[in-house]
């Protein structure tokens, strides 16, 4: 019989590395957020939960988190809801569709960063692709079609096509704060959707066909009943698997931010990301950006714990 | 209750033909078996018939209605899958209520949440209850209506998937390989109870199986089929004792058929290594034929028996319990025999003791150059025919 401890022994390796690569790094973090500690500096003062009172009662912050959260509210339900309609789409697909995937997969793989200098160009307010499309569209049947004059009730020179083709001006997309946030969430789903494309694409596959065939000939007759019978029950473990990576990657978003408002105008999009970095990075702000590092952190906790004890409970796992 | 006629089914995928011409009349209330060996596309037919793959051309008629352009849902056909097929996010009374559920409830009435309230929801749903409830009782599954496929044996799963496919009260069941996930034991009861629900419910079975036992065990109706065709089509009897071809008496029946290599001279003689038989085949050219005898139409006699035909080498013995399996190597050349004795002869052979070889008189069936069956002239009537005699 070998010792009681031997077990001990044979995890030690592993639980060490788990300790020095994952847990330590995070207590140090938790250690600084309640100091004024500056990279290079010898020491750092201890400041309580200062840094915790800044967060939550300096405007900017409240901003931070506004964006944030914003930012996850729309791109989360929008680029799962898209992925899975693509997924679906592309399957019915009897050809074309490694295409598709191709296509939709492209904003995936290519670098986000390269992407954002594509996209300052396309939503440049007089030379952008994306101003010159809507300005040529103006005074033809496009700006009829979109200007909704044709819904009734609905006065056409009124909405927002309409004045904007009145003014002849088109929003500055990513210098006006009221279009800023939007334009990045439109980004942010642009990236995330295909993602998300692929794994219900995966999920997709590991349907059993003879389940299919069983709603067939239990009399599902409609495209809708197959989906809600078979479809989207077998699709559970891919749907939290999916909201909880993509929730967690909007959470994180960074690239685009940086590369294209700094998170402007005036902090409407001021993404947590972007703060721990413009803090702790470019301000060597090391203990405010560890507080909202944990803070951050806590946020991803509690999408886990969500997704452990909410979701997981209602979903087949097979 | 109702008969299906399935005419002149082709099939093809890309360049292979799966189907050629199948031609089969399916009468109402019988039980009829698909059998044959794996690709034989016994599997495609039943979906075809099912409407879940559509025929390259033919016609598929149920209760005289061509239902070629029909697609599955609206056949009134129930299937019961090999891998059951049951919705893993359900409960057995819900698996077994959504085929009513699609049928007797408007689109309105099936909307989440708010469909169960609408006018008549309510009582329909108590009729579906109640339907399933008895449906459950007949299956004896009644305890196990909570419970989710995946917390239910292979033989549970299996009589949900039948209870499913049960309360619709289809125009008949079509079953693919039902009993193969099952274990043998389980196996073996489930033909029982396949069979006693077949003569309650009067309904009509489609059943494709590669297991012969199966097919011979339950069916009022086998069809043998191989490479696309429909080879013989009979009680399961008849084609066990009386087989078209060489082919469908090598695959129905186990042990394998014994096959000996003939020959048939002109005046209908069929000679066996060295032995004449006593049948003559009066229609046929002299040619080389093989001689099919079944090993319990073979039986080993003491060597100094008038009856000796043919004298071997044991090399195996199987033994069953009930049966004892001789297998034996001819003397004369590679030809090898099974032949089925009682248990106690096991106590007579070892591995390389010679064995002589009787066979029961008239039992032989023999089939030409190409593997049809060659008819021997009727038989006179006498005494002797069911005594052990030299054939």
């Amino acid at each position: 019989m070998a010792p009681r401890s031997t077990g001990y022994w044979f995890t030690a390796p592993a639980l060490t590395l788990m300790a020095i690569i994952l847990l330590l790094p995070v207590l140090i973090a938790a250690g600084l957020s309640f100091t004024d500690y500056s990279l290079g500096n010898q020491s750092a003062n201890w400041v309580g939960a200062e840094n915790y009172e800044k967060i939550v009662s300096r405007s900017t912050y409240q901003k931070m988190f506004t964006a944030s959260i914003i930012y996850v509210l729309v791109v989360v339900p929008v680029s799962v809801v898209l992925g899975l309609g693509a997924a679906l789409l592309i399957n019915s697909l009897s050809f074309g569709g490694d295409l598709y995937k191709t296509i939709f997969f492209l904003p995936v793989m290519a670098a986000l960063l390269a992407m954002a200098i594509v996209w300052e160009f396309a939503l440049h307010n007089s030379v952008g692709i994306v101003n010159e499309m809507f300005q040529a569209g103006c005074g033809t049947i496009i700006e009829w079609v979109f200007n909704w004059g044709w819904i009734p009730f609905v006065d056409g020179s009124q909405t927002w096509y309409g004045r904007n083709c009145a003014s002849q001006e088109f929003p500055l997309w990513l210098r006006d704060r009221n279009y800023a946030l939007a334009t990045i969430c439109f980004i942010g789903i642009w990236q995330a959707f295909g993602f998300n494309m692929v794994l219900y694409l995966a999920g997709l596959t590991s349907i059993p066909r003879e389940l299919l065939q069983a709603a067939e000939m239990d009399g599902a007759k409609s495209a809708w009943e197959r989906f809600r019978l078979v479809i989207w029950p077998m699709l559970g473990p891919t749907t939290v698997f999916v909201v909880t990576i993509t929730s967690i990657r909007s959470f994180q978003v960074f690239d685009t931010i940086e590369a294209l408002t700094q998170g402007g105008p005036s902090k409407s999009t001021y993404v947590m990301m972007y703060a721990i970095y413009e803090k702790a990075i470019q301000q060597n702000l090391m203990g405010i950006g560890a507080a909202i590092t944990i803070v951050f952190l806590g946020f991803v906790l509690v999408i886990t714990f969500m997704q452990r004890y909410l979701v997981e409970r209602r979903v087949h796992y097979s | 209750m109702s008969h299906i006629q399935v005419n002149a089914i082709e099939k093809s995928f890309a360049d292979t033909k799966v189907l050629q011409g199948v031609q089969l009349d399916i009468r109402g209330g019988e039980f009829l078996t698909l059998v044959g060996p794996s690709g034989c596309g016994k599997s495609t037919l039943l979906r075809i018939i099912a409407g879940l793959e559509r025929q390259t051309s033919g016609d598929v008629v149920i209760a005289g209605r061509n239902v070629n352009g029909v697609r599955a849902s609206e056949r009134d056909l129930a299937m019961v899958f090999q891998s059951y097929a049951l919705y893993p996010h359900l409960t057995v009374r819900d698996n077994m209520m959504t085929p009513l559920r699609l049928r007797d409830l408007s689109k309105a009435q099936r909307t989440p949440l708010v469909g169960r309230y609408l006018p008549g929801s309510k009582k329909k749903l108590a009729g579906i209850r109640e339907t399933v409830e008895e449906t459950a009782d007949i299956l004896k599954i009644r305890e196990l209506l909570a419970r989710k496929p995946g917390q239910l044996s292979g033989g549970q799963r299996q009589r949900a998937a039948l209870g499913r496919a049960m309360v619709r009260r289809p125009v008949a069941f079509l079953m693919d390989e039902p009993l193969s996930n099952l274990d043998a034991a389980l196996r073996v009861h489930m033909r029982a109870e396949l069979t006693d629900l077949h003569r309650r419910l009067q309904a009509t079975f489609v059943y494709v199986t590669h297991d012969q036992a199966e097919a011979l065990t339950m069916s009022s109706r086998v069809a043998v089929m191989m490479d696309g065709r429909i080879l013989q089509l009979d009680t399961p009897m008849a084609v066990y004792a009386d087989p078209v071809s060489r082919r469908v008496a090598e695959f129905i029946g186990s042990p394998k058929i014994n096959i000996l290599p003939g020959r048939l001279d002109s005046a209908g003689r069929v000679t066996v290594l060295g032995h004449s038989m006593a049948r003559r085949i009066t229609d046929a050219a002299a040619q080389s034929v093989s001689v099919g005898i079944r090993p319990e139409h073979l039986i080993d006699v003491p060597t100094d028996s008038d009856a000796a035909e043919y004298v071997g080498v044991v090399r195996r013995l199987e033994h069953l319990g009930s049966d004892l399996y001789i297998h034996a190597s001819l003397s004369d050349g590679q030809e090898m025999l099974i032949i089925r004795s009682d248990p106690d002869a096991a106590a007579r052979y070892s591995y390389g003791d010679p064995i002589t070889i009787a066979q029961v008189k008239g039992a032989a069936l023999i089939f030409d150059d190409k593997g049809d069956r060659l008819r021997t002239a009727p038989k006179k009537e006498s005494a002797g025919d069911d005594a052990l005699e030299v054939a």
